[in-house]
């Protein structure tokens, strides 16, 4: 297919952008466990 | 050949670039504060913590002031394709008109619809609605960036149009190639991307300030983590990003490249600059030494360029004299032109073109198949024929250079910055020292200063063509009167900065008072 590079390029935006709000997620519930007192 | 006036030239670009930069000082932050949003946002649905609902309100309030200014330059800007450069208009709107059409109508009114139930929809949807409402106003902003990029990439590398000379205008032929250029793409994912660095060091800097004043400590903290996560993220992609666009750059235009770097001699393995100092006053035919000093890594740029170590690397002279080999678009080794050569061939296009419409208002035939014969052979450098000089095609080296280095520089700082951020978070347990919080301070208007550049080597970078080969930014521009631009020019210079010192007068009064419910 002519364009399936740009396509591809294209669509890790959507990706970068779940991985980001994964990671995100994952250093709050890490930090969280670290630190419960300060969440309470 | 027409006459052009340069001042009213000068004015125009001065005008469009006074509106753009303004413009691009609002965009970024929307960019990314808007997916900022959405993952708080999200972290309240999944967890119910109405603390993530106070920290997202807080965020989404600075949002708003930022997004209708921005809304307002961005409507000013279009104007201006009308007003100050209609030639352009008139020249390529058939192309360029699209994706700004498909902007205005499926990204923009979304992200517009959906962001009163983002600011009014509290209590009044279900969270869950609400929550969808954020991320499609995330996701409508920047659709909104990627038409105005894909328009702004084709004058990068004009694609997927052809040259209509009974209308004396470019159409557009294939849709999918204007949107899926591969400089199109790279430059919607570089620019939304440091959009995304920008916001991050925004909502680490406001969350220093609170923490340097002992305030709103929990909404700091978790803002800083899911920002410098973010951060860290996103700057890496921006410097890979940065290498897609110093490829595309290589092939589609090596005279930004050459300026970036500040090359005028071309070179086989040629190195990248990684500090430098270029010396003033050079020329492109003198035998100076183009820098003062240099550290430069050998080898790099031809890699980046054309990823080969070994590759030839065109510099300022080389484009100017022409002589040196290159492989075009359909991997045909062919020899460059010189400067003077594409003038000439651009001049015998110009005329072609008016002995075509002559012709056929005629009913010559034969002249009419003739030149239009010409024209075809001579499309491609079309624009080069409104230029007199060979000298004309180089950009401004200095801003162009300079500007590329910091924004590179400062590019990197950032990846540091959100790396010594997280490594405090997690292993020094957020005992962040005050002068870490005051430098996360300081980075706010960095990240605002590499934004910038990174548009100004874009743009400065391209010039003389506001359409790459096709046409130059002389032929763009409306045919009014000089002292009308200058006049609005002060008029808008004065309305941005009043607007700006607006947000930045609203935007502190906001941070100052903080987040609305609890202060812990």
């Amino acid at each position: 297919m002519k364009y399936i590079s740009e396509i591809l390029w294209l669509l890790s935006w959507p990706v970068l952008m779940y991985i980001s709000y994964r990671l995100s997620v994952w250093a709050i519930k890490h930090w969280e466990k670290k630190q419960p007192e300060e969440n309470a | 050949m027409e006459h052009f006036d340069l001042s009213l030239v000068n004015w125009s670009r001065a005008q469009f670039a006074l509106t753009a930069m303004y413009h691009w000082v609002f965009v970024p932050l929307t960019l990314g504060l808007a997916f900022i949003i959405a993952f708080m946002e999200t972290l309240y649905v999944k967890t119910g913590d109405e603390e993530w609902k106070r920290i997202t309100k807080f965020w989404m309030t600075l949002f708003g002031i930022n997004f209708a200014i921005g809304v307002a330059t961005g409507i000013i800007l279009e104007f201006e394709f009308g007003t100050n450069w209609s030639n352009y208009s008139w020249f390529v709107g058939d192309i360029f008109g699209a994706p700004l059409a498909i902007e205005g109508i499926m990204a923009f009114f979304m992200e517009s619809t959906f962001i009163a139930v983002m600011f009014f929809g509290w209590n009044k949807v279900s969270k869950k609605f609400h929550l969808v409402s954020t991320w499609l106003v995330a996701v409508g902003a920047n659709l909104s960036a990627l038409w105005i990029l894909v328009a702004n990439g084709w004058m990068q590398y004009p694609a997927g149009m052809y040259f209509n000379p009974d209308t004396a205008r470019n159409e557009m032929h294939n849709f999918w190639e204007v949107l899926f250029s591969p400089v199109a793409i790279n430059k919607f994912l570089h620019t939304i991307t440091s959009g995304y660095v920008l916001a991050a060091i925004f909502v680490i800097g406001v969350s220093a300030w609170y923490m340097l004043k002992g305030r709103n400590i929990l909404l700091a903290k978790r803002s800083i983590i899911v920002a410098a996560v973010f951060g860290l993220v996103t700057s890496i992609f921006l410097a890979l990003t940065g290498d897609g666009s110093a490829y595309q750059v290589a092939q589609k235009q090596p005279m930004k490249l050459a300026a970036m770097e500040g090359l005028y001699e071309g070179q086989e393995g040629a190195p990248l600059i990684v500090v430098g100092a270029l010396t003033p006053g050079k020329q492109f035919d003198d035998d100076m030494d183009p820098y003062i000093f240099r550290i430069q890594i050998p080898k790099m740029l031809s890699f980046l360029g054309y990823r080969s170590g070994d590759a030839f690397v065109p510099g300022v002279k080389d484009l100017v004299e022409g002589g040196y080999t290159y492989v075009d678009k359909n991997g045909v080794e062919k020899v460059a032109l010189s400067a003077e050569q594409k003038i000439e061939r651009g001049k015998i296009a110009i005329k072609a073109l008016a002995d075509y419409t002559a012709a056929k208002d005629a009913n010559d035939t034969v002249a009419v198949a003739y030149n239009r014969a010409l024209l075809n052979d001579n499309f491609e450098y079309f624009g080069y024929g409104y230029l007199n000089n060979p000298k004309s095609i180089i950009p401004n080296v200095p801003l162009t250079f300079y500007s590329f280095h910091i924004m590179v520089a400062l590019g990197f700082l950032f990846i540091g910055f959100f790396m010594l951020i997280l490594y405090l978070v997690y292993f020094r347990q957020f005992k962040i020292n005050k002068w870490i919080l005051r430098l996360s301070i300081l980075m706010i208007p960095l990240a605002y200063i590499a934004s910038q550049t990174g548009w100004i080597v874009a743009e400065v970078g391209r010039q003389p063509w506001v359409i790459q080969d096709i046409l130059p930014t002389v032929a763009a521009v409306s045919r009014i009167d000089s002292s009308a631009v200058q006049i609005t020019f002060f008029l808008f210079f004065t309305i941005f900065t009043a607007l700006l010192i607006a947000e930045l007068r609203i935007m502190f009064k906001q941070i100052k008072i903080g987040s609305k419910e609890g202060d812990k």
